[in-house]
């Protein structure tokens, strides 16, 4: 784990010449006044977005920044839709016995709910940030196969739109819970068409998600710009990589899986049907074996929304670098290994070795954790929304993590499985978790997206509510599953605490929807402003700042050199040796060989229109 | 003094089995809660010692520190270690069954009922339609549990014991206990744990913990009632 | 292509020392067979990345000290707008969902992808 580039630390720098910094939007306008910040906002504001701006445009786009954002507002929509859903859990579990909905309705509700915010939510939000990220972090012009990336796009809304329309279905929507465990989900046990829609669409997202997984991987080998090697990527990069090779090892087979399990439904098979020779246990390994690098697949991109903003708010590199990627690859590696640790209690798997192999993913997860403090310490921080969230990641992650090393224990998982502890400790690792980043994606590139930010004010209302409202939800529910309270029921036992605790819950479920509004006004509000920002309004270091904001069609008009994984905080602090990475000034006079090159450094501002050699098109 | 007063709710452990898990419950949580308030505590002195104050001062740039990297990967890895010890040592003891028990229990779960059956001496209980079935079981004893599944997966779950077993249809499994001196009436305590379908909530049963010689007359009354009915 | 190639040669070999261990410590053979065939789809890219660099030699992305003005030209064509993405997504739902719906959903599905793909040939003027 040594440095990759010569050891960069400096001490701080008291007398920093300000005129000497270079900012993005002065060499996009072509540099002609020396290096003072934002000033080039507006002079970008009314240039071509790219975006289709028409109905038709929509549905034929192949852009990876218009799917990208399709992919965002989707998966938003799913989310509201899952949300909404919990509403109808929490309502029905505040009191004991049944007041709202019958039994089988409830039962659909906690399944959709489940399928809505794993299938259709979670993963889809990290292929939104993967669509309009990746190709920009690596200054491509757009990812490998646009056409089956807008292929894969529409898969997902299809699929999405069948799993809901299993409510109008004769009997219902699927009911058997979101992992589908056979016989139950069997024609037998689920006789109805609901069941069927849901696998049909489960069986489409997933094939979405492998495409795009390939897409995503080809990109990232085949169209990074020169010089930006691997080990030159941004850590949300290397994390969608990595979160890729996983969709693709564990999406097909949980395609494979339902193919077997609509065969036993429709046409007689016997894949799982234990009464003629077939195995349920099968079912789980498979189901597992998807449905744990799954978990994984939801986080890591998420892992990689903070890893970029930590560093860009407390003004460091990401810290340990190296050991980062490392630690991805490794619990990449592992979380493909621990599968069967969902089956402790079936007493039919080695649970030795999943205990062992699922206590080992906490290492790299912890190593993730305290590079996140690293590279905040000794920096300056400033707590704009994106860190706000982040640290509310932070949080939420630590208290999610550290109930999940209790449950990689089979001693103590033969108590907690199925209970309620488990619905807490997956909702602070794939709920918490999940929204806090999201936000901070959401409020971070919001000005690359729009060029515009979103207000701060409301950001923090946001901010408390969500995590006020979250933790009211969610953290008595490990009392109520330690105390013997069984997941997916409508009615409990009437016991003091259990009321109690489920009262709490669902007074936090409305907290947790009132953080919903300063959201939306603030989304509201920023339709209505004007185009504001720079490319480069965070000080920010990868190579999507060094674009336009929003970028313009195919991304690049225009690349710094790259040689470090901060190449827009090279850029900035070309002028000074003592920060700036000096293989970054040798490449500009390399550069400056070419004819109509130009050159940022101060003294040498020329005026000369920037190069173009990046993403032209015929 | 323990967390546990929060969790009114919950039976005390009765089995040794169960003594076990409770041991293991204590250390990981406590550890668990010592890692999540260190970490908090953490990151509350960083934002707010670093936290920017007047300038646009630039702080150190340094990227890697290995010592520090290398003690927050090794601390780590030998915490879990000495915890996945404990682990397989308990979980070793707490799955061992018991080829000669004081008492076989054949457990029969379907949709959504529960049926016991003492196959010694023929009695079987059966859950009615509004009623949970009464699990009744002798304190001071051995106990091995057969199970099995009539339609779909189904859990059982005794949460005096700290343990759940999965009923896999087509695959019968068993486990032993070692139930201690508590007799008492434990009416929330058996539960369905794995989700079963339509009426899954209300598929509980309630556990009754008699001393030897009680569970003995229990037997004869069963079996008293069994051949007048 | 040598960080790529070594990268996903890692991650196959990975899978087989994992999977040939959860086989030797008495692993049930679904786990080995998927374990193993992580390692196939590994060693498929590793495989991949080691030919093209073998027959393409060494990227401008693969070293330090590239720029931008390594590659000079066109990088690709990438069309900006298709129709045959979302008809295709069409037909291949119509195929799927034929399943549970009937099988005139899914010929009439098959019938959709099969037109689509041969427009997709007509379909490179991006």
């Amino acid at each position: 784990m040594t440095a990759l580039d010569p050891d960069r630390s400096a001490e701080p720098l008291g007398g920093v010449d300000h005129d000497q910094l270079v900012s993005v939007d002065d060499v996009l306008a072509g540099g002609d006044d020396g290096g003072d910040d934002g000033s080039g906002g507006d002079e970008h504001g009314g240039h071509d977005e790219g975006l289709p701006k028409t109905i038709t445009g929509w549905l034929t786009t192949t852009d990876h920044k218009a799917l990208g954002i399709a992919y965002a507002i989707t998966s938003l929509i799913f989310l509201a839709i899952g949300g909404s859903l919990a509403g109808v859990i929490r309502a029905e579990l505040a009191e004991p016995g049944e007041q709202f909905v019958s039994e089988q309705l409830y039962n659909g509700v906690f399944t959709i709910h489940g399928s809505v915010m794993v299938y259709l939510f979670a993963v889809p939000f990290g292929f939104a940030l993967a669509n309009y990220l990746v190709p920009l972090q690596i200054g491509a012009p757009d990812l490998a196969f646009p056409r089956l990336n807008a292929f894969s796009y529409w898969l997902y809304v299809f699929g999405g739109l069948i799993m809901l329309l299993g409510f109008a279905a004769d009997g219902g929507a699927a009911a058997f819970g979101w992992f589908a465990y056979p016989p139950l989900s069997g024609a037998g046990a689920s006789p109805g068409l609901g069941a069927d829609m849901w696998i049909v669409a489960i069986i489409l997202t997933g094939t979405s998600g492998t495409l795009t997984a390939i897409n995503v991987i080809a990109t990232i080998t085949m169209l990074r710009a020169p010089g930006m090697t691997l080990f030159r990527m941004p850590i949300m990069t290397w994390n969608l990589l990595v979160t890729s090779f996983m969709v693709l090892l564990a999406f097909p087979v949980l395609s494979g899986a339902l193919f077997m399990l609509q065969l036993d439904r429709l046409f007689g098979f016997r894949f799982y049907d234990p009464t003629d020779g077939g195995s349920p246990i099968l079912w789980q390994h498979l189901f597992w074996f998807f449905g744990h690098p799954e978990v994984y697949i939801v986080a890591l991109p998420f892992f990689g929304v903070v890893t970029e903003i930590f560093p860009v708010f407390a003004r460091r590199p990401v810290f340990g670098y190296k050991g980062l990627v490392l630690a991805t690859l490794t619990i990449g590696a592992l979380s493909t290994s621990v599968w069967a640790h969902h089956m402790f209690v079936t007493g039919e798997v080695l649970v030795v070795f999943f205990a062992l192999t699922s206590a080992l993913i906490a290492v790299p997860t912890g190593v993730k954790v305290f590079n996140w403090i690293g590279s905040m310490w000794g920096g300056s921080i400033s707590f704009e929304a994106p860190m706000k969230f982040s640290i509310g990641f932070l949080v939420t992650f630590v208290a999610g993590g550290v109930t999940g090393v209790i449950l990689a224990s089979p001693t103590l998982d033969y108590h907690l499985s199925d209970s309620y502890f488990v619905v807490a400790h997956f909702h602070y690792v794939m709920g918490g978790t999940v929204i806090f980043a999201l936000f901070a994606a959401i409020y971070f590139w919001w000005p690359k997206v729009t060029g515009k930010k979103l207000s701060e004010r409301l950001a923090t209302w946001q901010f408390w509510l969500l995590m006020i409202g979250f933790n009211t939800t969610f953290f008595f529910m490990h009392f109520l599953g330690r105390d013997g309270m069984p997941r997916r029921v409508p009615d409990y036992a009437p016991v003091d605490n259990f009321e109690l605790w489920n009262r709490i819950a669902s007074f936090g479920y409305l907290i947790l929807v009132a953080s919903v509004v300063p959201f939306v006004i603030a989304i509201v509000k920023s339709f209505r402003a004007p185009v504001t920002e720079g490319a480069d309004p965070w000080e920010a270091n990868s190579l999507e700042w060094a674009t336009s904001s929003p970028p313009p069609e195919h991304n690049f008009d225009w690349l710094p050199p790259i040689r470090s994984e901060r190449p827009v905080f090279d850029l900035r602090w070309i002028n000074h040796d003592e920060v700036g990475n000096p293989d970054v000034a040798e490449a500009w006079v390399d550069r400056e060989g070419i004819a109509d090159n130009w050159r940022p450094l101060a003294a040498e501002l020329a005026g000369d229109p920037p190069t173009t050699t990046e993403g032209d098109q015929p | 003094m323990s967390l546990d007063a929060l969790l009114a709710g919950l039976d005390p452990p009765v089995t040794s089995q169960a003594d076990e898990t409770e041991w293991v419950w204590d250390i990981y949580l406590y550890l668990a809660i010592g890692v999540a308030a260190f970490i908090a505590v953490l990151v509350l002195y960083v934002i707010i010692r670093f936290r920017r104050r007047d300038g646009d001062e630039l702080p150190p740039q340094k990227q890697y520190n290995v010592p520090v990297e290398l003690a927050y990967t090794i601390i780590p890895l030998l915490i879990i270690g000495a915890l996945f010890a404990i682990t397989v040592v308990t979980v070793q003891a707490i799955e061992e069954i018991d080829d000669d028990p004081d008492l076989v229990v054949e457990v029969t779960a379907a949709q959504w009922q529960w049926q016991f059956d003492y196959p010694d001496s023929g009695v079987s209980v059966i859950g009615s339609g509004e009623e949970f079935p009464e699990l009744v079981l002798p304190a001071n004893s051995s106990v091995t549990f057969e199970l099995q599944s009539l339609d779909v997966i189904h859990s059982f779950w005794i949460t005096a014991f700290r343990f759940k077993r999965d009923i896999i249809p087509g695959s019968p499994g068993r486990f032993s206990v070692d139930i201690e001196d508590v007799a008492g009436y434990y009416p929330n305590a058996g539960v369905c744990a794995e989700y079963c379908g339509l009426a899954h909530g209300t598929m509980r049963f309630e556990v009754r913990i008699l001393e030897t010689d009680e569970f003995a007359d229990w037997i004869a009354q069963q079996q008293a009632e069994g051949s007048q009915g | 292509m040598k960080p790529e190639t070594l990268l996903w040669a890692g991650v196959g070999t990975y899978f087989t020392v994992i999977g040939v261990t959860y086989m030797l410590v008495g692993g049930e053979p679904i786990g080995v067979a998927l374990l193993l065939m992580a390692t196939a789809i590994g060693g498929l890219i590793a495989g991949w990345a080691w030919d093209w660099g073998r027959k393409h030699g060494t990227r401008a992305e693969d070293r330090n000290d590239a720029d931008v003005t390594d590659v000079q030209g066109v990088v690709g064509v990438y069309s900006t707008a298709s129709l045959r993405p979302i008809t295709m997504a069409i037909g291949v739902t119509a195929i799927v969902l034929g399943l549970a719906l009937g099988s005139w959903m899914t010929i009439g599905g098959v019938a959709i992808v099969a037109s689509q793909a041969l427009l997709l040939v007509y379909d490179a003027d991006t």
